[in-house]
């Protein structure tokens, strides 16, 4: 009997003689090349991205398991800048401790950027080491991490934040209410930056009572998936002078009776919640709503449906337009559009000064 | 004649047959060095001739020569042996040219010889420590397919690295 391990290939030519000039390396697989660079320093490695063009991206692509663990050289010196994105699985914890030492201990890093993905939302990366012994950054991205204790905070250079799905630790959450009020306790006081000028947060569908009313300096403002009382909102965008860009991504529903001014808005995005149904009262409050945002020069509406959009004719008879002054705006949905709703119509008539109008839908929609 | 049957069962012996058409004849406990022969000994049990279409018999050769020595040394365990097996293995990858290490680490690969392909992975990775990158081009022939600008771009991007 006889078998086969695998298809044949190509037959290859092995004469040596006219394979002298030929170079092999780069035609290696990748995952050989991997191999070859897990015994070789990574100063070494990245310097050989000036091979050629095979070679230039190489020593990102090293799976962080079969990397050396030889950056500390590197962190001390010059890095000011550090960069993870990695999914979480328990095997690779140790990895993700190292790469975070390395970033945070004695190294020069200012800007912060930790994306640790996961796909089990109740497991996410458990920080073990104290993160914030630094207090030299001027920008800190984090997500998907849970801390124990976010105490002893200090970042006096702090012009950026960003936390999405940034937890404490789950025994303090066992102890019901107190955990969110200890949370965005916590939050607020790392809020208390007077150099902050934009925070971007990303919780879970939660209530909200940050403070955020010490940042004068906040530019940039994004919350998402967070719930808050109108008057919250209406006060801190008073409190917040220098406001000129804020989103607004799955909080509350329409927000009715809301005013807001804000005198250099440049650009406001907003996430509408998805009605049950578009009954008269949705487009009363959506106009009351959208009065509030003539104050920005652009506006993005992101729609889950282009029915929420346009107002009924006898709407457009009665009312005034509620955007009179507004120059650009963008419609985001996730639906298919039909050519002749009406939303273009609808549209112009809420904003009746556009000077572009956009109207888009995600690519894998596209025809 | 019930005595002689006793001897005789103790080693097998395996055909691998490379894509050249030559055949080796080696002991079982030899070709197992590999984990894919391996694979295949155990899930198929009882075949005697095994072909190996992607390798060529001049590599294959020297791959069964590396699981021979490591195959034989195995068998008595004491520490005098790792040494051997050490000065023996860095004989064999000492002057193997370019072409041959590739042939042999893409043989090896294949065949998953995990510690041969640790072993020349590591020859190659020698190459590289410490080397300029000119160097690097040189030896093992890589030539620069960069458009103008794009070199000084990168050392640019990871000065870091370059300084």
């Amino acid at each position: 009997t006889l078998i086969c391990l695998l298809q044949p290939t190509e037959p290859e030519d092995f004469d040596e003689g006219n394979t002298i000039e030929v170079d092999r390396i780069s035609a290696l697989p990748e995952t050989l090349i991997h191999h070859i660079l897990s015994f070789v320093p990574t100063l070494d490695v990245v310097r050989m991205s000036l091979l050629s063009r095979r070679w230039r991206h190489m020593w990102r692509s090293v799976p962080l398991d079969q990397r050396r663990n030889d950056m500390l050289n590197v962190t001390d010196t010059s890095v000011t800048s550090f960069k993870l994105d990695i999914k979480f699985y328990p095997f690779n914890i140790t990895t993700i401790d190292h790469w975070l030492n390395l970033a945070t201990h004695r190294s020069k890093v200012k800007e912060l950027d930790l994306c640790i993905r996961t796909e089990v939302p109740r497991k996410s990366y458990y920080s073990h080491h104290d993160l914030f012994t630094l207090n030299s950054f001027t920008s800190l991205k984090l997500c998907g991490m849970t801390f124990n204790s976010l105490h002893s905070l200090s970042f006096p250079s702090l012009i950026s934040l960003s936390l999405e799905n940034v937890r404490l630790d789950d025994q303090f959450r066992t102890r019901a209410l107190s955990f969110w009020k200890s949370f965005m306790g916590i939050i607020s006081q790392l809020l208390r930056l007077k150099l902050l000028q934009s925070f971007v947060y990303n919780g879970g569908p939660f209530y909200c009572d940050l403070n955020l009313s010490s940042c004068e300096t906040l530019t940039h403002l994004s919350l998402s998936n967070l719930k808050f009382e109108n008057e919250w909102l209406e006060d801190l965008v008073y409190e917040l002078p220098l406001l000129e860009s804020l989103s607004l991504w799955n909080c509350n529903y329409l927000l009715s009776d809301f005013s807001m001014t804000a005198t250099n808005m440049l650009q406001v995005n907003v996430k509408l919640h998805n009605p049950r149904s578009h009954a008269m009262q949705w487009y009363f409050n959506l106009l009351d709503f959208l009065i509030n945002l003539d104050c920005s020069r652009s506006l993005s509406l992101h729609i889950h449906s282009e029915e929420a959009l346009i107002l009924p004719s006898k709407f457009r008879r009665v009312c005034r337009s509620p955007l009179p002054t507004l120059k650009h705006l963008k419609v985001w949905t996730d639906c298919l559009l039909s050519s002749n709703s009406g939303l273009r119509d609808a549209l112009l008539w809420i904003a009746p000064s556009l000077e572009t109008l956009s109207i888009e839908r995600p690519e894998s929609l596209s025809v | 004649m019930s005595s002689s049957s006793t001897t005789t069962t103790t080693t097998r012996l395996l055909m691998l047959k490379a894509s050249d058409g030559v055949t080796f004849e080696v002991e079982e406990a030899v070709a197992t060095k590999l984990g894919a022969i391996n694979n295949m000994v155990e899930e198929e049990g009882s075949e005697d001739l095994i072909c190996l279409p992607n390798v060529n018999g001049k590599f294959l050769g020297m791959v069964l020569e590396w699981c021979k020595k490591h195959a034989n040394n195995n068998t008595n365990s004491d520490k005098g042996n790792d040494e051997v097996n050490k000065w023996w293995d860095k004989e064999f990858v000492m002057d193997l040219d370019q072409n041959t290490l590739y042939h042999l680490l893409m043989a090896a690969d294949y065949l998953s010889g995990t510690e041969l392909v640790d072993l020349l992975t590591e020859k190659v990775a020698s190459m590289i420590r410490g080397k300029k990158v000119e160097e690097i081009r040189e030896t093992f022939k890589i030539k620069s397919d960069f458009l103008p600008g794009q070199e000084e771009e990168i050392r640019k991007k990871n000065s870091w690295a370059f300084e």
